[in-house]
């Protein structure tokens, strides 16, 4: 199964929202809807993405499971092995050129 | 990849934040400067590691100025503010109008040096220090009250006439407070919270309690210096604040005696490149500037260049203007069509002239083979003419503009900016240092005297030309009417030197001698307008067009918008520049100045790190 969160994402304005997972959770969504400067930003057609994350101890995490459509963002969490907020990106690939977004917050919790 | 919209300034610091994450190499900044004057800068990067980001690796910024126009508008017969002319000048004291009192009574800001406490004054722990735009620059800490006065009755040195104004204190800190104590019957006191107050009737300092001071009350503490701003302007709203200094003399006009030429039009698109000779001898010295020469005493000279070059608007109307300085010959400008007929032209110029135009509304189907015709000569033979400032001008129409008693003159380009001052305004009141003599060329009727104080500046005369334009009194002559003629005039006498000569019915006069013309003068001041034998170029930026909006008025004759609007792209993030997490500072590099800085947050990525 895949559960889904919404998130809003500016391109030029970092605003720190907040998704939630699990430690060892792998099919976690987020779908994160893009801006720029408040107006849709539409994600270039063929870029690609990679999720990035990485705690505070220095430990990173990625997922490579992201496609695009108009202006938004799906992706899959990587699988975190530690708990806390987890400062998280998408890096986005375009034409040799490569942009990512302000983080957004996982807060992860520790698995029973 | 990612666009970011940004404004900048020239001139006044705002906080302006933008981010990026490290790594990023996708990221396109627009910039819009506001107050730019030049078209195009180049924007740099300082990293929180001082490493410079070099401007050979940006692209520059392609800042062009747009066509809609909203900060000066001319409507007709209505008053127009027209800005602070005087930009450049006021390194002259005689220019600027230091003679008392002050030719226009102050633009917007009033508030004008010499302020009554000196500077700098370190009075109860408070330091203020004077700026040379009038600005203070505050700090310390307050032992005990601490007062600057800025005008006092004491000094005499305000005087407003009857109206409504408004004192304000622009970057006023928490402790500082400013009072006005004007004839109104209030005292005003304000503060941070509080940072306007406004007058009515008499503002006119009147009697020794009334003063105009900023102070800081004891124990009151100042955050490192804080530069404040202080301004009385009139009607009852606080704008931006501008200096004193930089303002136009000019005043409204009440009669036809002087004029000022505007050009309208929108961006010149005029470009010498691809002109040829039609005759004699064409030589392209600049984008706008050409010389046309003949080859030989019976040739015509005149250049020629096709319409086609230029993205012409069918149905639009077009002008086309230049100065020309004429070595021999005459000058013309012309449109002539595929028959080499003239079809529209501008007048024929004899001797050096300010300007020449010509109109003509374009129609695609039969203009795209006419061409521009620059004259050499117009029916004489051999010439040589060399045209300057040339412009081809969408929709360009003339207009004159009346202003009365102005205290300089000229032609102000309101596309361009550029104010060229060519006249120049002067009182004569029988002051001992005018030196006025009498002349042997006294009549029966009417006596004659003359200035032995030469204008200087002013352009070169001969016997039958006077640099004179204009005078509240007298007809102008020339030397050689001024000499055979028994009638009242004005004309310019003195060979070498420019000595004003009048002459002036004996019966005006209480005695007919130089004290007798003195008196006169006293009871009825001379004004005169001059032509200046250099004239003055100023080149007005968006700024200076904008501070003094609502004052200096002017009549306009349109109803045209005009104006300046500075905006454009930039540039590319380049990579170097988010190499390194943390604060970079940048800003963009124009001739000389720079904008004021905005900072660059470089965030760290969460990639894992490379080995």
């Amino acid at each position: 199964m895949t559960c889904i969160q919404y998130i809003d994402l500016d391109m030029s304005i970092p605003t720190n929202p907040i998704v939630y997972s699990k430690t060892g959770d792998t099919a976690r969504q987020v779908v994160a809807t893009l801006y720029n400067q408040g107006v849709e930003w539409d994600v270039p057609s063929g870029a690609t993405g990679v999720v990035y994350a990485k705690d505070c101890a220095g430990n990173s995490f990625s997922s490579s499971a992201v496609s695009f459509e108009d202006n938004q963002a799906t992706i899959t969490l990587p699988t975190f092995t530690s708990i806390g907020l987890v400062p998280t990106e998408i890096s986005i690939s375009s034409g040799g050129e490569v942009v990512a977004t302000f983080n957004f917050k996982s807060l992860v919790y520790k698995s029973a | 990849m990612v666009q970011t919209n940004l404004n900048l300034n020239m001139n006044n610091p705002e906080v302006v934040q933008l981010h990026a994450k490290q790594g990023d190499s996708g990221r396109l900044y627009k910039v819009n400067i506001k107050d730019a004057t030049e078209e195009n800068g180049t924007l740099r990067i300082l990293r929180p590691d001082g490493v410079e980001v070099t401007a050979d690796a940006l692209k520059s910024a392609d800042i062009t100025p747009t066509e809609s126009t909203d900060l000066v508008t001319f409507t007709a017969l209505e008053e127009v503010p027209l800005t602070k002319l005087e930009v450049g000048l006021s390194s002259s004291q005689d220019l600027h109008g230091q003679t008392s009192p002050y030719p226009s009574g102050g633009g917007k800001n009033k508030l004008g040096q010499p302020y009554a406490s000196a500077s700098p004054k370190d009075s109860n722990g408070i330091l203020w220090t004077v700026n040379d735009d009038g600005s203070i620059t505050i700090s310390g800490t307050a032992t005990a009250t601490s007062i600057f006065f800025l005008k006092t009755y004491a000094q005499q040195n305000i005087t407003l006439s009857s109206g409504t104004y408004t004192f304000s204190v622009k970057n006023c800190p928490d402790a500082l407070n400013f009072a006005a104590q004007f004839n109104d019957g209030t005292d005003k006191t304000m503060n941070k919270a509080n940072p306007t107050v406004t007058f009515t009737n008499s503002a006119t300092l009147t009697d020794s309690s009334h003063n105009v001071y900023l102070y800081v009350n004891a124990g009151g503490a100042i955050s490192g210096s804080v530069t404040v701003y202080p301004q009385i302007e009139q009607n009852s709203t606080a704008t931006d604040w501008s200096p004193y200094s930089n303002i136009c003399p000019i005043v409204p006009s009440n009669g036809n005696d002087y004029a000022i030429t505007v050009f309208q039009g929108r961006n010149n698109i005029y470009d010498s490149s691809g002109t040829t000779n039609q005759s004699g001898t064409t030589t392209i010295l600049a984008k706008d500037s050409i010389r046309v020469q003949g080859a030989s005493t019976t040739s015509y000279p005149a250049s020629k260049q096709n319409l086609s070059v230029y993205p012409l608007v069918n149905g639009k109307t077009y002008l086309v203007c230049a100065y020309a300085k004429i070595a021999n010959g005459k000058a013309r400008l012309a449109l002539r069509n595929g028959s080499n007929t003239v079809v529209a032209s501008s007048g024929t110029a004899t001797e050096e002239s300010g300007e020449l135009y010509f109109t003509f509304t374009y129609d695609s189907t039969e203009m795209a083979n006419y061409y521009l015709s620059f004259f050499g000569n117009s029916g004489a033979s051999y010439g040589d003419v060399t045209y300057t400032d040339i412009k081809l001008c969408e929709d360009g129409t003339t207009h004159s503009i009346s202003l009365g008693r102005s205290v300089y003159g000229g032609t102000l380009d309101v596309v361009s900016g550029m104010l060229t001052v060519d006249r120049k305004y002067k009182r004569y009141t029988g002051e001992t240092s005018e030196n006025w003599n009498y002349s042997s060329w006294t009549s029966t009727n009417t006596a004659v005297f003359y200035s032995n104080v030469s204008l200087s500046d002013g352009k070169s005369v001969s016997e039958n030309y006077n640099c004179i334009t204009v005078c509240n009194q007298l007809p102008i002559g020339t030397y050689t009417s001024l000499r055979d003629d028994d009638t009242p005039a004005i004309a310019i006498t003195g060979g070498t030197q420019i000595l004003p000569s009048v002459r002036i019915p004996k019966s005006v006069l209480s005695t007919v001698d130089v004290t007798g013309f003195r008196s006169y003068l006293t009871n009825n001041p001379l004004d005169i307008v001059y032509e200046l034998a250099t004239p003055i170029v100023i080149d007005l930026t968006p700024q200076q067009i904008s501070t003094l909006l609502g004052t200096n008025n002017i009549f306009g004759q349109t109803i045209r918008e005009v104006a300046f609007e500075y905006d454009g792209v930039l540039a590319e993030l380049p990579s170097e520049a988010t190499e390194v997490v943390g604060r970079c500072i940048g800003d963009v590099l124009f001739t000389n100045v720079s904008s004021m800085p905005f900072t660059l947050n470089v965030i760290p990525n969460n990639q894992e790190e490379t080995p």
